[in-house]
């Protein structure tokens, strides 16, 4: 009895250090391999680089999980030994699938994120929150590469000196925004600056030059439209200045007293902005027709000049929503031929031909008018027919307020700019930039409250680093920083200087911009880090920040309560774009263009078609629906561009708007909508291995591996003679390339009832050239039929939902697995997604919801591990 | 303003670094340190150009130089002018951008895949330049599509390019102070690689040897503030000229800074958008008689043409002056710059007046190219080997050691036209 518990014991000890290590391949399980997988899996041939000829497995091997991981899969799912090859019998094959099963259960268990770099979303939010301030990345900034379709996965984060270049120029202009380097003393220089008639910038017909004053006659809005400003002037300094203005009205008449505005503008700024958003400076009347000095003490802040306004002149280019200036310009022009009837016979003579505008348009109706020959007599401004006349020339709007202008200019009302002069800074005011930074920086340190140097730079690092590196920091590491700083301040500089020092390191440490440093179980503190970056790319927030530090978070209540809670956040469409926009390839929509001969596209039908996804998967989170949602809903999100795509009425409107569909039909899901149709193809042609290839890899959960390197491309037969279907028959002919193309095809074919732009089609189309236009015909029928590997029959897309809807594990375990590798930045294991089996099937008996999945993974083995 | 009014020495040097001492911060791709050509400019007028008056009307050699062209006439050897070449891209304004994108919605700009690919063998990646208010057109863009932000004021240029003494001890400050949070950082790393897993412990190895590189190029940099100066006499005006009328004054500083850029290797590519909004111009002590955006809409009436080519002929006489400047600066092999940078002069816009965008004014200068011809492209009878202008970018990048197959629609090169 002793003897054999001292063996027991002893094989006990053995086993586990064998089942850390290696295993040794059963006899059972090796006489199998033998018999039906080593002939094309050996040394030798190792076809599809699988190497199956070992008779002990070495588990610190990580390829070996993976090589084992798929011999289980195939073998599971009945792909291997391949149909032509011999079979074994149901009961080896179920002995040898539990032997591995158990091993790899043992061996691969769920985990294995690499140390992981913040991604570029990730880095960008975190530099934000660690000094409060926005920022983004500039555009030098190197791009991530997307590993296993995502870009924030561990193995593809990868840091090179070009990228570690970058964050220290980035972390030295992070710390310059919150600690800016001392500012140069402005100093008080006085000076004067002349500007006379010509000195002045116009536009159109802003202003005119004539008998040495400048002449301006408008009102618009748009500074470019109707004000002037001086060529050479800007405000060197934030000051009091003083302007001087001599102004005159030019035959206003007796009723209208002109209003002159100063406004403040930034040189550099948009020269459209509209004069009704500036500062207002000074007003003035300008009632005597000979020139009067206007004066006015005003505040410019740096870069800023001063515009003259016309504010009051009845002649404007404005127009209004409800339409009301078209009959009021008809008028006003109207107005003008009972002032000078000569004119009107001139002008109705004149009409308006294309390109007629301003002082060309004027001089072609003076032109007619000297001419003579014109019934002066017999025209009447009244008349319908010089109403009607008054209205087609309204139309032409800003051409004609322009012509009206120069019009004006010879007759009034205008006002005139003599001179104008500028002379300051009188004094110096607060420069709202510098205003703007001080508060910032004061916000950044916080109050001194009577500590020394030391005590201050502890208060100030302390909190800073925590939220850096995500947990408390120990007082060595404190004390590191703290050192640096007031090291650097005894060298003699300033104490802001050693702390933009300390905060230089601090953004390049490996603790800020590495995430996972730990083995093993989450900590709170990673599992804070871990929820945070999932849902909203950016580090724990004050909440999530408590209970990890109270040791809650790993409480599977509180989890979840805050799982929840971060759904909710506004942060939450970080999860949103990045995940969708990677999942359904949508990030690659700008670079498709579709061919021309489908349809005129632009920027705004790229932003419906993009948009009309992501709110369609926003509802489905935010509302918690089943996910049975992604593949057949009863709604979408449209506007009239992709209604119009779909063939479905709509108002004539670009704003989004929600619309219930049929379920069941061919629209509604990601299956049907346009961005994914177009995602998959590449704008001319579509392609069913493609689709097929990215149903399997998105939808399906059962990806294939890449094609043999001598197979090429697929060149459509763009005469339409052959089908798409006929080109791509090798697939089913060859056996070899039939045992991926049978699981491709199919799913693929489903989908070729959607053109490139994800319009339905029942036939291909074949363009002709007729004339000398390019016309679109009906060619072959689509045939879209396909048969998956168990037998069941699509005919069309409609069916492919159905399918999915009734084996929804099926997509549930994809979008679990890619929801996962999100999450954790790692390709799965097999404890991975055995867990996540698990999972899927817990969450369908709960209701399937979308939110209960993501909660569900959360509080799995897989996420709380690293 | 003319720009000999505000080129005159004076006692404020320009400081240049000896083009000698300077050596790439990093090693040179091999393909594009052996290129024969290392510079890219691209301009582009936003309004385009009267092309009836802008083209030669005969193509080949010994073409009698168009009216708008005249200024250019004394560097004819230096340049080739190309017509019937577009993008087959869509019109408008909005897209005046295909100029350098090839398409409508907008991807990566042609100046951009060449700045990834030589940009950081220089000081910038890149510079995007514009004078005063850029209005609505942009011409550069990322690869996600995003327009580059151009600079429009020369002092603003001025100051990024050539640092004051004070901009020179804070940027020494800030590396040798860099010095320390680097040490600090190591050590942290260092004591982390203790306590990770061992495959943890080799991804850690790309921060160690990230950040000693840096260490080494930092102090790089700093051997490059220190290096001695050359002086060059330049002297900014004491305004920026950003006022929409005085965009052509403003062209012609910004072009004398791009040189200086050139020179100074601060930059190896750089794009420039000449804007062209509503401002009505004084050209010679002359108000013209509408705005240029007016003009540009002639209709074609003989006067606004007329006036439309007077700005024309304006912005072509400072692109000379550019070439010229080009044409006198040396490289460190005392080669004159312009022979080994390619100069893209054109626009996105082929007829203002009707907003079409094809048959595009397209001229190529420098590059050590092959040049006195017009090359007219026969547009009438199109085969599918008519060049596209895509097919020119193809040929620039190429003998700019920039290996592309492909630029949008374009798949060829013009190679037999500028080798």
């Amino acid at each position: 009895m002793r003897i054999s518990l001292i063996a027991l014991i002893f094989l006990l000890f053995v086993s586990v250090l064998s089942a850390a290590e290696t295993t040794a391949v059963a006899e059972h399980v090796d006489t199998f391999l033998v018999k039906y997988c080593l002939d094309c899996h050996d040394a030798d041939s190792e076809k599809g680089d699988i190497n199956l000829d070992f008779l002990k497995i070495d588990w610190s091997d990580p390829h070996a999980a993976k090589v084992w991981a798929k011999a289980w899969d195939m073998l599971d799912g009945g792909e291997m030994p391949p149909e032509d090859k011999a079979q074994p019998s149901a009961e080896e094959r179920a002995e040898v699938v539990a032997w591995l099963e158990a091993e790899l259960l043992k061996h691969d268990r769920p985990g294995g994120t690499v140390l992981r770099r913040l991604s570029q979303e990730e880095y960008e939010n975190s530099v934000s929150d660690v000094l409060k301030i926005p920022f983004k990345v500039p555009e030098s900034f190197p791009a991530d590469m997307a590993s296993h379709g995502f870009d924030n996965n561990g193995e593809g984060l990868v840091l090179s000196p070009p990228l570690m270049a970058q964050y220290l120029e980035i972390a030295t202009a992070a710390a310059d925004s919150v600690l800016p380097p001392p500012v140069e003393q402005r100093r008080l220089k006085k000076e004067t600056k002349l500007i006379g008639p010509g000195d002045f910038t116009l536009n159109f017909t802003t202003g005119h030059e004539i008998d040495g004053v400048l002449r301006m006659a408008l009102s618009s809005d748009p500074l470019g439209r109707a004000s002037v400003w001086p060529n050479r002037f800007e405000a060197k300094v934030a000051g009091v200045y003083q302007v001087k203005i001599d102004l005159s009205a030019f035959e206003v008449g007796e009723d209208h007293v002109p209003v002159v505005h100063l406004l403040a503008h930034a040189v550099a700024g948009n020269n459209y902005a509209k004069a009704n958003t500036l500062k207002l400076l000074a007003e003035f009347t300008v009632s005597a027709d000979k020139p009067n000095t206007f004066q006015a003490d005003v505040e410019l802040q740096r870069g800023e000049t001063v515009v003259v306004h016309y504010e009051n002149a009845p002649l404007s280019s404005d127009q209004d929503k409800a339409r009301k200036w078209l009959p009021r310009l008809a008028a006003q022009l109207t107005d003008m031929f009972r002032e000078d009837p000569e004119l009107g016979a001139a002008w109705m003579k004149a009409g308006y031909q294309r390109s007629d505008r301003g002082w060309n348009w004027l001089e072609r109706i003076e032109a007619v008018r000297k001419k003579g020959g014109l019934d002066v007599e017999g025209f009447d401004p009244d008349s319908p027919e010089v109403k009607e006349f008054a209205l087609k020339m309204a139309r032409q709007s800003v051409n004609l307020v322009e012509t009206m202008s120069c019009y004006r200019f010879s007759t009034g009302p205008c006002i005139d700019i003599h001179r104008m002069s500028v002379t300051g800074p009188l004094r110096l005011i607060d420069d709202n930039e510098e205003i703007a930074q001080q508060k910032i920086t004061a916000r950044f340190l916080g109050e001194r409250d009577g500590r020394d140097d030391r005590e201050y730079a502890e208060a100030i690092l302390g909190p800073l680093l925590e939220k850096a590196f995500r947990r408390p920091v120990t007082e060595a590491q404190l004390g590191k920083y703290v050192g640096i700083a007031i090291e650097h301040q005894e060298q003699g500089n300033r104490f802001e200087d050693g702390l933009h020092l300390a905060v230089r390191a601090a953004l390049c440490s490996p603790n800020f911009l590495y995430r996972g440093q730990r083995e093993g179980q989450l900590d709170d503190f990673d599992l804070a880090s871990r929820l945070s970056y999932f849902l909203t790319s950016s580090p724990p927030d004050a909440a999530l920040w408590k209970f990890a530090s109270t040791g809650e978070l790993s409480d599977p209540k509180v989890l979840e309560a805050q799982t929840r809670r971060l759904l909710k956040h506004n942060r939450v469409k970080n999860f949103l774009s990045s995940f969708t926009g990677q999942w359904l390839d949508l990030r690659l929509l700008p670079d498709i263009m579709p061919d021309t001969r489908l349809l005129n596209w632009n920027d705004k039908d790229l932003k419906a078609v993009t948009e009309e996804t992501e709110l369609f998967v926003a509802e489905i989170l935010r509302k918690n629906h089943p996910i049975e949602t992604f593949i057949d809903p009863d709604f979408t999100y449209l506007n009239k561009r992709n209604a119009k795509l779909y063939g479905i009425k709509h108002p004539n409107s670009d704003a989004m708007k929600r619309v219930k569909i049929e379920p069941g039909g061919r629209r509604g899901g990601i299956l049907t909508q346009a961005s994914v149709m177009m995602a998959t193809a590449n704008g001319v042609d579509t392609q069913p291995v493609l689709r097929g290839v990215w149903l399997l890899e998105n939808i399906l959960g059962d990806p294939v591996p890449e094609p043999p390197s001598n197979v090429p491309a697929v060149e459509p037969d763009t005469s339409g003679a052959t089908s798409i279907r006929d080109l791509i028959e090798k697939h089913t002919a060859d056996a070899s390339c039939a045992g991926c193309h049978k699981k491709i095809d199919p799913p693929g074919f489903a989908l070729e009832n959607f053109d490139p732009v994800g319009r339905w089609r029942d036939h291909y189309p074949v363009y002709e050239k007729v004339g000398d236009k390019v016309v679109r015909k009906d060619g072959l029928a689509v045939d879209a039929l396909g048969t998956l590997h168990d037998g069941t029959e699509l005919r069309d897309v409609t069916d492919l939902k159905r399918y999915l809807v009734e084996n929804i594990d099926v997509f549930g375990n994809c979008l679990a697995e890619k929801l996962l590798i999100y999450a954790t930045g790692r390709n799965l294991g097999f404890g991975d997604r055995k867990e996540v089996e698990r999972i899927v099937e817990q969450v369908r008996e709960d209701g399937n919801g979308f939110q209960d999945l993501i909660v569900a993974l959360v509080l799995g083995d897989a996420f709380r591990v690293k | 303003m003319k720009r000999r009014h505000f080129l005159r020495s004076s006692s404020l040097a320009l400081s240049l670094p000896l083009l000698e001492s300077v050596r790439p911060l990093r090693a040179e791709g091999v393909a594009a340190a052996t290129a024969p050509v290392r510079r890219l400019v691209t301009v582009g007028t936003y309004l385009g150009f009267h092309t009836p008056s802008w083209f030669p009307k005969a193509s080949g050699r010994d073409y009698e130089m168009s009216p708008v062209l005249a200024p250019l006439e004394d560097l004819r050897e230096e340049f080739s002018i190309f017509s019937g070449l577009d993008h087959r891209a869509p019109n408008g304004h909005k897209n005046w951008s295909n100029f350098l994108t090839g398409k409508g919605t907008p991807g990566v700009s042609f100046d951009q895949i060449v700045a990834k690919q030589i940009g950081d063998q220089s000081r910038f990646e890149s510079l995007q330049v514009t004078c005063g208010s850029p209005g609505n057109g942009q011409m550069s863009y990322t690869k996600e599509g995003i327009a580059l932000p151009a600079i429009g004021r020369p002092s603003v240029l001025y100051g990024k390019l050539f640092s004051s003494d004070t901009d020179k001890a804070r940027m020494d400050y800030i590396l040798e102070s860099n010095g320390s949070a680097l040490d600090l950082v190591l050590d942290e790393a260092k004591a982390l690689k203790k306590t990770v897993s061992a495959r943890d412990a080799e991804k850690l190895d790309e921060y160690f040897s990230s950040v000693r590189d840096v260490e080494k190029k930092v102090q790089k940099q700093r051997k490059w503030l220190g290096v001695p100066t050359a002086k060059v006499d330049f002297t900014l005006p004491d305004y920026d000229p950003v006022a929409p009328d005085l965009s052509l004054e403003c062209e012609g500083i910004m072009y004398e800074l791009m040189a200086l850029a050139l020179e100074t290797d601060s930059t190896r590519v750089i794009s420039m958008l000449v804007p062209g909004q509503g401002q009505v111009f004084t050209i010679d002590g002359e108000k013209l008689s509408a705005g240029y955006h007016g003009l540009s809409h002639h209709g074609n009436d003989k006067n606004k043409i007329a006036e439309f080519n007077r700005v024309g002929t304006e912005h072509v006489t400072r692109f000379g002056e550019f070439l010229r400047r080009l044409n006198e600066k040396k490289d460190a092999e005392g080669r004159a710059i312009l022979d080994s940078t390619a100069v893209l002069y054109g626009s996105g816009m082929g007829n203002a007046n009707t907003h079409d965008n094809s048959r595009l004014p397209i001229l190529l200068a420098g590059g050590g190219f092959r040049h006195g011809v017009h090359h007219a492209i026969d547009r009438k009878k199109e085969t599918s080997a008519t060049p596209l202008l895509g097919d020119l970018y193809l040929s620039i990048m190429q003998s700019m050691g920039v290996e592309e197959e492909r630029f949008v629609k374009a798949t060829r090169n013009m190679n037999d036209f500028i080798l």
